[in-house]
């Protein structure tokens, strides 16, 4: 694989990561839909599976920020490189 | 209760749907990955190698929302199990990180309800009345329900989407036969909207009246 087939390659990976990132945002406002629905459905409710499922709903929104900021990352370090190979 | 049943059934579906684009931004991930692995044959560049561990760490993360979006789903199909059983018509099963049929459907159903209004939540609510099967119930008792669906002071929140998509035409398949689980939902419909009609005439004879008597 020469320099510019190198460069291809990352760039593509670059639009992958670029595309994940994409994903995950609508993946965080369903999230969002789904904790506004939930609360309205479930709101008052000490039921065990019902605290468990609103748990987890609340906690989707910082799972996949934190999904967001690695593929960040990994652009940032992918056009890193791109540069440092010039 | 039977209100609740039936957003609890949308409440899966969601949960469901979300599942399936959580496995996406995985597949995503997968393959920039592969495409920094690829790029990186012949070099052991501490960049490179940070964007394909991160890239990794990605992939990684949206698996588990999924896992953690299903494990949700369970809760509320155990809840529902509970407080209404028998609403629940496929047990709640899921075939871990591998979307199911079901749930391909739903995802792509959604895509299409993009620009959903109370329109799509009675849809769906109609299709949610037909996994309830309940014989039992009157049709009164189901037009009372879209009611409250419609009268819900916030509006379904399920009934609007935020997706970036481009909703493709909503494209509803005409079945000539008509079951009775449908009969009931058509029934359900039009109890909702002789409901509508009735509040709006006695706000107009209201006026009328108010009117009438202040002459």
């Amino acid at each position: 694989m020469n320099v510019n087939e190198v460069k291809r390659t990352i760039r593509s990976g670059n639009e992958a990561a670029a595309q994940a990132k994409t994903t995950l945002g609508q993946v965080a406002d369903e999230a969002t839909t789904t904790l506004d629905l939930a609360q309205l459905t479930l709101q008052g409710s000490h039921d065990d599976d019902v605290v468990a499922a609103l748990k987890i709903i609340k906690g989707l929104d910082g799972e996949v920020d934190r999904a967001i900021r690695r593929a960040e990352a990994a652009i940032e370090h992918a056009n890193a490189y791109l540069a440092a190979i010039g | 209760m039977s209100a609740v049943v039936a957003q609890l059934l949308e409440l899966r579906e969601r949960l469901a749907a979300t599942a399936v684009i959580a496995m996406r931004a995985k597949a995503d991930a997968e393959h920039g990955h592969d495409q920094y692995a690829e790029a990186a044959r012949g070099t052991t560049h501490p960049r490179l190698q940070q964007a394909m561990a991160d890239m990794r760490i990605v992939g990684d993360k949206s698996a588990r929302i999924a896992r953690l979006l299903n494990k949700a789903r369970d809760h509320v199909t155990a809840y529902l199990n509970r407080i209404a059983p028998g609403a629940v018509r496929d047990g709640g099963s899921h075939a871990g990180a591998m979307p199911t049929g079901e749930q391909l459907l739903a995802d792509a159903e959604r895509r299409a309800n993009a620009k959903a209004s109370v329109g799509s939540f009675l849809r769906r609510a109609v299709k949610n009345v037909e996994n309830i099967q309940d014989s039992t119930k009157t049709a009164t008792e189901l037009g009372e329900m879209g009611v409250k669906i419609l009268r819900s002071p916030s509006g379904p929140k399920g009934a609007q989407s935020t997706s970036t998509t481009t909703p493709s035409s909503v494209t509803t398949v005409s079945r000539p036969k008509m079951d009775v689980p449908e009969a009931a939902a058509q029934i359900a419909v039009l109890g909702i909207m002789t409901a509508v009609a009735i509040h709006k005439t006695s706000q107009v004879l209201g006026r009328t009246i108010a009117r009438w008597r202040n002459r």
